[in-house]
This record gives structure tokens, C-alpha cells and sequence, in this order.
């Protein structure tokens, strides 16, 4: 047995789903928006400006702009100038392989001995929770809809979110607080959260199918909301 | 001495001690580990098992008894109750439960009897408060588990327990000391946990048992009914990744009514040596390792106002101690 195969084989067993991604969220600051990516207080990772796929500003109307032409790219944060009910966007991680070498951001079939392959599709939106139809379907890959009205929400409340995939409600979706499990959605593809604390809140979750292609064995989808509950 | 020890396993199985479920929540297997509320050893909790899971519980519980002279030389020295339990989720808000008892008894001079006790069924109806009363829903967020849980429940025995066991001498034991009941006993009670200051969990536990009158070889007999009032607090001490380690205290007040048995005019009489109020405290540690959770817990009387105590060797309340050992699991189907 080639022995690279042992740490490689203990990696994919004990490799926690949630390490599949980074956290990506948005923030407001003044009048702008900041995009960024890693660990929310913690350390930030480099936006690769190839794989922001899409941004999508929806108005209190509806209506859509792409805001990715306008975006201003720094080493660690991506901002946009502009006001939405809900800005929404795509970043696509590419392919990503475990080897005996460790992780690599390549698809199984560029690297040698993969034990694990993954596509990452990573959606973000924050959503304005006072701007009418805020709280409405973007329409991305995968999103995660507010059922509960945030506009009244405080610190001690509880929400129900529902997680869509291609726009029908998932069960099974792992779901995370700052990047802390909470749960997993119910048939009905909801959840139902507290507000620990006011302030930004940052809620994601994540699936995983089965796509046996030849680049990667699965595709891991993660959807984040971002909104703010007055302090 | 008349008060029948070993029926403290059927509340034990009404009691439900189902640690591992105690966190049925999707959070807690498979992508955190063991989050939510705690569970006692005795003191039931309200959760209910998610839908198509099984449960299984080995239980057992040692209780060593005070000798006293008068009692010579019949004491009982020790009873050992073992429980195998198996449990299903029908509905996340209704659970099945079958509960097996095996149990060992043995009495100064007299020798030990062993064997199996009677069946027992449970039905657990689980309800919680979240803006409003509502059914358990089919999954939980780690927050949802934080909510007041309730559960109310009830339970029939089988009688399938031996009832005509003898002693070393060749008579009959007393029925307390017998394998079953002979007739079915009837359960039921409520239930509550809760969740506060993140790693405490409050369990509280009203339940009642009420036995049947059976008609022995040797004798007409009916056990007096119980009442149980359980309290428990926990405290999560570690948990990290599969790992948690929680350490627990309970207050467990037991009311026992007085037996009855047939007299020679062919009534049922109230007997003397039997009843009686007792207040126990027990400590102990829960530990788990994801689906699995083992519990660990010595437990001793405080209080005991017993009817005739003078009298009522070997009944609760005068007990050395009692040792309390748990192992239960999870399976999702």
C-alpha cells in the first residue's frame, strides 16, 4: 500500500464538511459594500477577482443591476458603491482535491492520488432587512430565504429561514452561525434560529451532490445571508 | 417487609433516562457532536426520538440494603436491576419505547432469585414552547433545543415476570421478591427540560405507577402506587468535537403508598411495613461519544418518613446506596 495513501485516507475521513469553504459575507460600511472572504474577526484569504462570477444589486423594486463591473478590487476585500435591498454575489472556488500532499485547488484529474474531490460554488447576499422585497428569492443556485420578517427582529428573537436549491426548499442542508453548526434544514428545507446577539448576523449553509465527474466526485454548494439586527 | 423494590424499574423505564437523545437534534450527531440539553441518570427527559430511529438502553441499577437485627436472618442484602430497553421514533413528536427487565435479588438465608421481569410498553408524547405550544418538530437547530421541551407519557407493564418463584427452603418468595407482577401495571406522567446559560440543562419529572391486584398461588396481593418527583440539573463540562462530559446532580422524592393483601374475610387490607416518603440524592457523569452515551451515578436516601421503618428492612429509604450504570445509542434508519 503506498503509504502517502494513510494520511491521505485519515484526511478525507475526519475532513469536517465545513472545511469545504472559507466564510464569504458582505458588510455595509457607509455607502458601500465589502465583500470579503476567510474567517469573519479572524484571518482574511484573497479574493480572486476570476472567480467572483456575478454581483447582483436588487433594488426595494426588484429590479436587477450588476454591480461586478463596478466592483473595486483590494488583496483581501472586494467593495461596490451603490444602495440595494439585497446585494448578491457569486464566487465560484473552482475545483479543489485532496491528495497526500495535502488540499490543492485543482480538479482530481490534474493532480496525482486524490482521495477527495470537490467543486465549490459559494452564493452571498446581505439583505437590507428595512428595504421592501429585501427579503424575497434572488434567484442564485442556492440562497437562503428569510420566512420570518426581519424587520422587528432583536436580539432573543427567533427566525425561520428556508434553504432553496434551484428555487425548491432542501432538506438536509447543513447549517451554520459564524461558521458554528447550528442544524440541518427539515423537509420543508427551513430552520428556525435565535438571534444570539444583535449586530451583523451571518447564517450559511451548505450542500453536497454527488457528481462523479471527471474534475471532482461532488459538488459542494453554500449559501450565505448576511443582514444586521439593531443593537 | 412488603414494599416491592424491584418495581422502581418499570418508573425507571417510564423515567427514560435516554441521554443519547437528549440530543436528537441534527446538530448534535454528525455535524457538531453532542450539543443541546443534558440528560440525568433518573430524572426523564422530555425529548423524543426524531422519526425512524431506534433507540437502545442497557440500564443497571445495584441498590445494597442496611441489615438490621430484627430482620435477621431474612435481610435483603441486595437487589440488581438490569433493563434493556428499545425505543422508536414514530413521529418526532411520538416515541415507542419496550422495555426488558432482568433482575437479581438476594436475601439472607433465603438464597437469590433471578430472572426475567415483566415487559413493559411506553408511549412518549413530546411537545415544547416556542411562541406558543406546539407538536416537536422533525428537526431542531442547536437554538430550537434551548426551548422549554415537555413530554407526557404512558406506559403498561406485561406480565410475563415469574410469580410463583420459590426460595432455597421451598416456599414461596414474597411477592416484592418475585420476578413480575402478575397483573399489568399502568404509568404515566409529564415531563420538562430546559436549557439555560448555555451549558446547564433543567429536567423536572412527575410520573405515577398504579399496579394492578394479582392473585398469587400463595396470596392476593396489590402493590401501593407511586408517586415520583424528579429534579435534576446538569452541567456540561467539556465538549469538543464527539466529546462531551457532562456531570449531574438530582433530588428524587418517592411516595409510596401502602401494599394491600387479601385478609382470611377475603378483603384487601392496607399493610402494616410498608409505604412511606423518601427524598434521595444522586450525583453522577454522563459521557458521550457521538451516537453513544454512557452514564454513571450513586445515589442515597436523605430523607426517609417510612410508615413503620423500624420494620421495613430492605425498602427504599434504607438502602447502603444505590449505583447507577447506563449505556444507550442511537440508530437513524
Amino acid at each position: 500500500m503506498n503509504h502517502r495513501f494513510i494520511p491521505a485516507l485519515a484526511a478525507a475521513v475526519f475532513f469536517p464538511a465545513s472545511a469545504y469553504a472559507h466564510d464569504l459575507w458582505i458588510e455595509k460600511k457607509g455607502a458601500e459594500y465589502v465583500l470579503q472572504y476567510g474567517h469573519r474577526g479572524g484571518e482574511l484569504m484573497p479574493i480572486e477577482a476570476a472567480k467572483l462570477k456575478a454581483v447582483t444589486c436588487v433594488d426595494a423594486k426588484g429590479a436587477k443591476s450588476d454591480f461586478l463591473p463596478g466592483a473595486s478590487f483590494q488583496p483581501k476585500a472586494v467593495t461596490f458603491k451603490g444602495t440595494c435591498a439585497c446585494l448578491s454575489a457569486f464566487y465560484h472556488g473552482g475545483f479543489f482535491s485532496l491528495t497526500p500532499d495535502g488540499e490543492q485547488n485543482l480538479p482530481k484529474n490534474k493532480v496525482n492520488d486524490a482521495v477527495k474531490s470537490w467543486e465549490s460554488r459559494e452564493f452571498v447576499k446581505f439583505v437590507d432587512a428595512a428595504a421592501a422585497g429585501a427579503q424575497k428569492p434572488v434567484g442564485e443556485q442556492i440562497e437562503i430565504v428569510p420566512v420570518t420578517n426581519l424587520t422587528k427582529l432583536k436580539e432573543g428573537d427567533k427566525a425561520t429561514f428556508k434553504v432553496l436549491v434551484d428555487g425548491a426548499p432542501v432538506a438536509g442542508a447543513a447549517v451554520a452561525r459564524d461558521h458554528n453548526p447550528v442544524g440541518e434544514t427539515g423537509s420543508a428545507g427551513e430552520i428556525r434560529l435565535k438571534v444570539k446577539a444583535a449586530g451583523l448576523q451571518v447564517i450559511d449553509a451548505t450542500v453536497k451532490k454527488r457528481i462523479d465527474s471527471p474534475e471532482a466526485d461532488n459538488l459542494v454548494v453554500t449559501a450565505t445571508i448576511v443582514f444586521e439586527v439593531p443593537r | 417487609m412488603k414494599r416491592p423494590l424491584h418495581v422502581l424499574l418499570l418508573v425507571f423505564a417510564v423515567m427514560l433516562p435516554s441521554a443519547v437523545d437528549a440530543h436528537h437534534g441534527v446538530a448534535s450527531v454528525g455535524i457538531a457532536g453532542p450539543e443541546g440539553p443534558g440528560a440525568a441518570i433518573e430524572t426523564a427527559s422530555s425529548l423524543t426520538l426524531p422519526r425512524n430511529t431506534l433507540f437502545f438502553m442497557l440500564k443497571n441499577e445495584h441498590a445494597s440494603f442496611a441489615k438490621y437485627g430484627f430482620a435477621e436472618p431474612e435481610n435483603k442484602e441486595y437487589l440488581s436491576f438490569c433493563n434493556a430497553a428499545v425505543g422508536f421514533g414514530v413521529m418526532p413528536w411520538l416515541a415507542l419505547y419496550f422495555f426488558q427487565p432482568y433482575n437479581i435479588k438476594h436475601q439472607d438465608s433465603l438464597g437469590t432469585t433471578s430472572g426475567f421481569a415483566d415487559t413493559s410498553v411506553m408511549l412518549n408524547f413530546g411537545f415544547k414552547y416556542d411562541e406558543g405550544f406546539r407538536l416537536n418538530p422533525e428537526k431542531e437547530s442547536i437554538d430550537e433545543l434551548e426551548d422549554w421541551h415537555f413530554s407526557a407519557f404512558v406506559s403498561s407493564s406485561v406480565p410475563v415476570g415469574g410469580t410463583d418463584l420459590v426460595d432455597r427452603r421451598g416456599g414461596f418468595w414474597a411477592p416484592d421478591m418475585q420476578g413480575g407482577f402478575g397483573s399489568p401495571s399502568l404509568g404515566a406522567g409529564v415531563a420538562a427540560t430546559k436549557v439555560f446559560a448555555g451549558d446547564f440543562t433543567y429536567l423536572g419529572e412527575l410520573s405515577s405507577q398504579y399496579f394492578i391486584e394479582h392473585e398469587y398461588s400463595f396470596t392476593t396481593y396489590q402493590f401501593g402506587t407511586e408517586l415520583r418527583l424528579n429534579n435534576a440539573l446538569v452541567y456540561k463540562a467539556f465538549g469538543k468535537g464527539v466529546f462531551r462530559t457532562d456531570v449531574l446532580a438530582e433530588v428524587n422524592l418517592l411516595n409510596l403508598m401502602r401494599d394491600k393483601e387479601m385478609d382470611a374475610a377475603g378483603k384487601m387490607k392496607e399493610l402494616d411495613a410498608s409505604g412511606g416518603l423518601i427524598a434521595y440524592a444522586s450525583a453522577g457523569v454522563r459521557l458521550y461519544w457521538g451516537r453513544v452515551s454512557a452514564g454513571f451515578g450513586a445515589k442515597k436516601a436523605f430523607l426517609s418518613f417510612l410508615n413503620e421503618g423500624e420494620d421495613q428492612q430492605g425498602s427504599e429509604g434504607l438502602e447502603d446506596f444505590r449505583l447507577m450504570f447506563t449505556l444507550s445509542t442511537t440508530v437513524g434508519l
